[in-house]
């Protein structure tokens, strides 16, 4: 076959899977296979898959991955989010927009406890939805919120997409934990702001609620306070160095299982259920990563990976204009693709030949893993939108995507202030790992 | 016809490809086009752990690996990471190159379906510290990150060692979770920032850290005699090759280096004690090559007898 | 004959389950051994030698030992824009066209994995640490995922004929029949 001819064809073979309800991962494993079988034939490959599934799935750096899977699994079990959530509405309850501004509050409060946009999402919808819609906020603002603010866990740290970026690009996993602070919380804040003008104009959407007492609020703390302690520490022990993320993981789930049992809320069968959760979580998602990692590996032999490295350089642009190129990119992928596997395809390709024209490293992954979280929350495929129809299946898909829509706006603007504003991402590790 | 030969890179373009570019160059250039390498970099198809097994079963056709990431499977080759062999690094990059083709170590490389070519990088590994090391007590102060010959040398010393991963090692050093470590330098150390982040730089070389390449058997086995004839020819002219580039490259790191950290040595006395405990890690690195059947006695002396005659031809 | 095949398919949702629970298992020590690690540094400025080889190690049964369950289940994440408006009889042709096609790759995958691990355990391949970690048990858990995966796409494509079920119809009914378990599981 000529090989020019063979590159399409197998990209294309992988898009086709797809879309024909073959699981991302598998897709990709399988088109990566027969691209690489094409060039260095059936034994080899088969060979070479089957002593490299080790070689991907061995690594100290990945496993912070489960570990805070973990702690954000006990943390829901020991009822954390109920609790994140009847605090927050104590205390917020009577500002113009009330409960979805305590939403997407606790929603930041949790995401420092949790690593995964879709765990997140999934937490919130089952606990804030039935008690928005029962307080008759605005259908469309309430699921547009739950299912956006759940992607501040994957930038608020620990946050997956970051540490798996800073695998596949060999940066400084803790610089990049670090960094997704600043960019979560004036995530979060334009959010807020964009629920208040629009609650404000419209008060219909989110009535308020009744001043909660001064004991009513104390009460509330009760239950907090324990887990943002240990979300603080986890953060903390990064940020000071002491820990590595993986100890910080650790340290972080045997401190909710603490918590929960303190509480008395940890029981055999949710022991099991944790640890078999984790399990399959870590699965699905890794799955995708041996899936990309394969395909890249047959990207790599072809030539197309170097190919279009240096058709990059080439290019006469200026870094920035590449770099609106890379983002423009990843919003078409993203909107159709995962975040994880978007990054190992295109990750390789596109970060050393910006980071030679001068890119700052950790400013470049803050934009690449924001941008993907816009592209859990669009359509056609926008992940999160159908994870909040898992778990809400009386919201229709058009009322979800509805409400997603304000907030898409709010995350366009703030991604733009995070590419023309670097110190947005980088002020805070360079502040912590500055001697 | 054109041959076209991949060769896999566990890392980008940088000091631990020099040399085997400086070959590819030259294979390309005295074929006259005959053979075409294709050069993969960055480390798309594997880990430097899983480069054996890759041009084993022939992922790739070439590639540089290192006996300290897989000890397992090329126990003996190991003897090349011993801690202080020598103070002159030519001389043991040329034992290497002798060692890794003498018929018992070649045999490792057989059983993994390759034939040894050259030494690739073969950098020196070296102290860095945030307190001066002067004792052996102020080694056992401190907290130490090291592997290969470092690590056992350690170990004899009752020393504990911290696993810190290189991807770790930057944040854990800053942050003082370790206060020392064996590192590549004076290259790997200024690249990555650990001259702004230690004080102290004791730069003898620990260990050589082995990167030998080697080429697929059955990939070499099908090259035409002619082919061969030259490979075999810039093989051995790498060996020096690959020293000379590394140090030119390492110029300016060095004079960088020196100027962020404060050299400082062991005093002869403790220096003594290094010696006493480094001849206990060669006999028991060779006896736990016996325990497992293997002639690390015979190899050991083998290798330090060639090194010694290396040594000779260099001062002279 | 019919009893044969259902203590068949019993063993192997039996065996889909035991790995799963081993993958959790390994999380638990991957946590314990972690954390024993920090304190040992904390408390005593000492290093646990093999602890982060082991959970280096211990990660490869994270990733493959759930494959198998997770397919029962249909929880791999799709994207499935086109499949999901062709009809039915065109999804059938697709999924019978995948599932053997998966089987096959993953039955081979079994096969040379097992290779891999077998020629490492006698080479007795081990990692870059402070002491020697051997990697074969590890690199074990390969075929032993693999295989579970490659046995649950050829039951997926019996049932496909035999019963007229997608994969997706059969993964609703088997966890509708563990109905009990799910509704504890939808908590969280
Ligand atoms: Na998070
Ligand atoms: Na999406």
């Amino acid at each position: 076959m000529i090989e020019s001819l063979q590159i399409p064809l197998v990209i294309g073979l992988v898009g086709f899977l797809m879309i024909m309800r073959v699981p991302v991962g598998i897709a990709l494993l399988i088109s990566g296979a027969v691209g690489f079988a094409l060039i260095r034939g059936t034994t080899i490959t088969l060979d070479t898959i089957g002593g490299r599934l080790f070689d991907i799935g061995s690594g100290y750096a990945l496993s912070a991955v489960p570990l805070f899977l973990l702690m954000g699994h006990v943390a829901a079990k020991a009822g954390i989010t109920q609790d994140i959530y009847r605090a927050t509405r104590a205390w917020l309850g009577h500002v113009k927009g009330s409960v979805v501004i305590a939403t997407t509050v606790a929603a930041v409060a949790f995401a420092a406890c949790s690593g995964s946009t879709t765990s997140s999402t999934a937490v919130f919808g089952r606990v804030a939805i039935p008690e928005m819609l029962s307080l008759k906020v605005n259908r469309k603002l309430a699921a547009g919120c739950v299912a956006t603010v759940g992607t501040l866990a994957g930038m608020i740290p620990p946050s997956i997409n970051l540490i798996v970026y800073g695998i596949i690009a060999r940066e400084s996993v803790p610089k990049l934990l670090i960094a997704g602070v600043i960019p979560g919380l004036l995530t979060a804040l334009a959010y807020l702001v964009m629920i208040y003008i629009r609650v404000s104009r419209n008060p219909a959407m989110a009535p308020a609620l009744p001043k909660a007492s001064i004991e009513e609020r104390m009460q509330s703390l009760k239950g907090v306070w324990s887990f943002l302690t240990l979300g603080g520490v986890v953060i903390g022990g990064i940020y000071a160095g002491i820990i590595t993320p993986t100890e910080a993981g650790a340290i972080g789930a045997v401190g909710a299982f603490l918590i929960a049992l303190v509480r008395k809320r940890l029981s055999f069968p949710v022991l099991r259920e944790v640890f078999l959760d984790t399990a399959q979580t870590t699965s699905v998602i890794f799955i995708i990563l041996v899936g990309a990692l394969i395909f890249s590996s047959y990207l790599a032999v072809s030539g197309a990976s170097g190919a279009l490295s240096e058709f990059i350089v080439g290019l006469d642009m200026s870094m920035m204009g590449i770099v609106c190129l890379y983002v423009i990119l990843l919003l078409i992928l993203g909107c159709m693709v995962d975040p994880v596997s978007v990054m190992f395809l295109t990750v390789p390709i596109f970060v050393p030949p910006l980071i030679e024209l001068g890119a700052h490293p950790i400013w470049l992954a803050i934009v690449v893993v924001k941008t993907l979280e816009i592209g859990l929350i669009t359509p056609p495929v926008g992940l999160n939108a159908f994870i909040l129809k898992g778990v809400v299946p009386s919201l229709s898909l058009k009322e979800i995507f509805g409400g997603i829509w304000w907030f898409l706006q709010v995350e366009v603007i703030t991604l733009i202030m995070i590419m023309f504003i670097p110190a947005i991402a980088t002020f805070l590790p360079e502040l912590a790992f500055a001697k | 016809q054109e041959i076209n030969l991949k060769y896999h890179a566990f890392t980008g373009k940088g000091p631990s490809n020099l040399a085997t570019r400086w070959f590819m160059d030259e294979v390309e250039k005295r074929t006259e086009g005959k053979v075409k390498f294709t050069r993969i970099f960055g480390g798309p198809l594997g880990k430097l752990s899983g480069q054996p097994e890759n041009i084993k079963v022939g992922a790739f056709d070439m590639g540089e690996f290192s006996p300290v990431y897989n000890p397992g499977l090329f126990p003996l080759a190991n003897v090349t990471s011993l801690p202080f062999m020598t103070g002159d690094p030519m001389a043991h990059v040329q034992a290497g190159h002798e060692l890794f083709q003498t018929a018992t170590v070649e045999a490792e490389f057989t059983a993994m379906n390759q034939k040894y070519l050259f030494p690739g990088q073969w950098g020196s590994i070296q102290l860095l510290s945030h307190e001066p090391i002067r004792t052996i007590d102020d080694l056992k102060a401190a907290k130490i990150r090291a592997h290969g010959g470092a690590a056992e040398i350690l170990k004899q010393l009752d020393i504990t060692v911290y696993g810190i991963p290189w991807g770790e090692l930057p944040a854990a050093a800053e942050r003082k979770v370790v206060t020392a470590a064996i590192i590549g330098a004076p290259a790997d150390a200024y690249a990555f920032g650990f001259g702004e982040i230690f004080s102290y730089w004791d730069d003898v070389d620990w260990f050589y850290f082995p990167m030998p390449v080697s080429i697929n058997l059955d990939a070499w086995n099908a090259l035409p005699d002619d082919v061969k004839a030259v490979i075999e020819e810039v093989r051995d002219e790498t060996v020096v090759q690959a020293r000379i580039l590394l140090e030119e490259a390492e110029v300016e790191a060095d004079a960088a280096l020196h100027e962020l950290t404060e050299v400082v040595k062991f005093d002869d006395a403790e220096w003594a004690k290094m010696i006493e405990a480094r001849d206990a890690t060669y006999k028991s690195w060779a006896d736990a090559r016996e325990a497992d059947g293997l002639p690390g006695h015979q190899v050991l002396n083998d290798f330090l007898m060639i090194l010694e005659k290396h040594e000779a031809n260099q001062g002279s | 004959m019919a009893v044969l095949t259902s203590n068949a398919i019993w063993l192997q949702r039996k065996l889909e389950e035991v790995a799963c629970y081993v993958s959790a298992l390994a999380v638990a020590t991957m946590m314990t051994l972690t954390m024993l690690e920090v304190l040992a540094r904390a408390l005593f400025s000492k290093s646990m030698p093999g602890a982060y080889e082991y959970v280096s190690l211990m990660f490869v049964y994270l990733i493959y030992l759930g494959l198998a369950y997770s397919q029962r289940r249909d929880a791999h994440i799709t994207v499935g824009i086109l499949y999901d408006y062709l009809p039915r009889s065109v999804q059938k042709t697709t999924q019978a066209i995948y599932l053997s096609v998966a089987f096959l790759f993953f039955a081979a995958l079994t096969w040379t994995s097992g290779v891999s691990a077998f020629s490492n355990y006698v080479m007795g391949d081990t990692v870059l640490g402070v002491i020697e970690v051997k990697t074969w048990w590890a690199r074990a858990g390969i075929p032993v995922g693999l295989a579970l995966f490659a046995l649950r796409f050829l039951t997926q494509l019996i049932c496909l004929f035999t019963k007229n079920e997608l994969l997706e119809e059969a993964a609703v009914n088997d966890i509708a029949a563990l109905a009990p378990v799910e509704d504890e599981k939808s908590n969280d």
